[in-house]
């Protein structure tokens, strides 16, 4: 397992968004993260960041105690993120966008901008992308990031079919690069598509993980996104 | 002569906000800190400068010593505020200038209070100083558009764009700030050495917050995150009210009509260029 998480709990005054959720990652698959509206997923995602702190329980990734620890130091211990919606420096180039991941030349860049389908300038300012091309730079960004472990909430979110599609790709290719990857997915054809493991989240708790297929056949699942 | 002492004056004065104005810009424009207290340091650095040479430290050391302890007032003032956000680090640094210009009033066993201190040494002749203060105003400029260009200053950025994004990027965030605070109030602090010993008098008026008005207006006006905005902003909005001396206005009513000029001025580029000048960025 390249990330544990066991028992991590998060209140927010009073109410309960990660209740005892425990699950482990297997270092170079691909896991997603699926569940309802508020069933804390995000807030999970957060919590391995170390952007929030959890109340209790541990997080380790790579054998290492990394609860609770600075969200820069997590980025540097190796795990790379992107955000529900994107998170892109508006007022920088393109190519700052990806310097601030890695100091790279131009080649670099633009081969990665060609993986994830990029299709505007280098020069261009970010924040005058439109949205689905400000996803791709994030994502871009993210890949640059040195990392083991690539997150990323809702990937598939404002972004076009066609895309879509190669997000599959994409994911998949650096799934064979031996990148782990851990998502949090609504598109339910791209999540039994592309996962090896799918953990359930439903009111903070973990309520059930394992190959796609298992997921699929398990009736509380269907139960927690439609009710009884 | 009168006239050229006069020009003198202004070019003096010029340069003295142009490093206050840029060095507020890497704080506010670049890096996202809305920082009320600039001139503070600016004081701060005039005060210490002063207070040394008339105890008798050669201007050497004076100077330098006064940019080591802007420097470290910005840091501790970095330290427990960079934290807050937008409007609260505003009001934060607000306070503080307020603070110091307290201090200044009151600790009258150091800084003679009201009365101010006279008979700060002079390092040159005003022209030699106008001199002095143009190539030094020149360097920082340049040391603040370098800074901008390079990793620190584009972390500096990317803070001010998206802090959480910059963050999971590796970036210690809060260092960055500390950082940026501290180099900003070592140049104002300069700006104010500079003044104190051009000027030879200071008191706790230095602290003025028409001046951080002035100053904020400058940035404004030049255009956020813009270096070359800064030093044009700074230009127009000492000039500017300038020309009123000659369309022969009776001298009462000389303050109010620069008062209703520099609103006039904000107002315009509000309307027209909210992002000033030469400003590109939103913030």
């Amino acid at each position: 397992m390249i990330l544990e998480i066991n028992a991590v709990n998060k209140s927010f005054g009073g109410v309960a968004a990660v209740k005892g959720a425990t699950f482990g990652v297997k270092e170079g698959t691909i896991t997603s993260i699926i569940g309802p509206n508020g069933a804390g997923k995000t807030t999970l995602f957060n919590t391995i960041n170390g952007i929030i702190r959890p109340d209790s329980g541990n997080i380790k990734f790579s054998g290492k105690d990394i609860t609770g620890l600075k969200p820069y130091y997590i980025a540097r211990a190796g795990i790379s993120r992107t955000f529900q919606l994107a998170k892109v420096f508006k007022n920088m180039t393109v190519r700052d966008n990806l310097l601030l991941a890695k100091q790279a030349d131009d080649n670099e860049l633009k081969s990665v901008l060609n993986q994830v389908h990029y299709a505007r300038e280098l020069d261009t300012k970010a924040g005058d992308l439109s949205y689905g091309q400000q996803r791709l730079v994030e994502l871009a960004r993210a890949m640059l990031l040195p990392h083991k472990m690539l997150m990323l909430d809702e990937p598939t979110a404002g972004v076009n079919p066609l895309v879509r599609k190669e997000l599959r790709e994409i994911l998949t290719k650096l799934k064979e690069k031996g990148t782990t990857i851990l998502l949090i997915e609504h598109d339910m054809d791209f999540v039994m598509d592309i996962s090896d493991e799918v953990v359930v989240l439903t009111e903070g708790s973990v309520l059930t993980k394992g190959t796609p297929k298992e997921v699929k056949k398990d009736k509380r699942v269907l139960e927690a996104y439609l009710g009884k | 002569m009168a006239i050229t002492g006069y020009l003198i004056h202004l070019g003096v004065l010029i340069g003295v906000f142009s490093m206050l104005a840029v060095s507020l810009n890497l704080a506010v424009g670049f890096t996202g800190l809305l920082n009320l207290g600039h001139i503070a340091f600016f004081g701060i650095g005039a005060y210490t400068s002063a207070l040394l040479s008339l105890a008798g430290v050669p201007v050497v050391f004076s100077i330098p010593i006064a940019i080591v302890v802007a420097a470290i007032a910005g840091a501790i003032l970095a330290l427990p505020t960079v934290r807050l956000r937008g409007d609260y680090l505003a009001l934060a640094t607000l306070g503080f200038a307020f603070i110091i210009t307290s201090v200044s009033r009151n600790w009258i066993g150091l800084t003679r209070g009201a009365l101010g201190l006279p008979g700060i040494p002079k390092i040159a002749s005003p022209l030699g100083m106008l001199i002095i203060v143009a190539i030094i105003a020149v360097i920082l400029i340049a040391l603040v558009k370098w800074i901008t260009t390079t990793r620190f200053g584009k972390t500096l950025q990317a803070i001010r764009d998206d802090e959480l994004a910059a963050k999971t990027l590796g970036k210690n965030t809060f260092v960055h700030k500390v950082g940026a605070m501290t180099i900003s109030a070592a140049i104002a602090g300069v700006a104010g050495a500079l003044f104190a010993h051009y000027l030879t008098f200071i008191d706790p008026n230095i602290f003025a917050l028409g001046d951080l008005i002035l100053l904020l207006a400058m940035i404004i006006v030049g255009g956020l995150a813009s270096i070359k905005g800064a030093v044009i902003g700074t230009f127009i909005i000492i000039l500017l009210p300038e020309a009123f001396r000659f369309i022969g206005l009776p001298p009462e009513l000389l303050g109010p009509v620069r008062e209703m000029l520099f609103a006039f001025i904000l107002l315009i580029i509000l309307i027209f260029r909210p992002k000033g000048i030469f400003g590109k960025v939103d913030v």
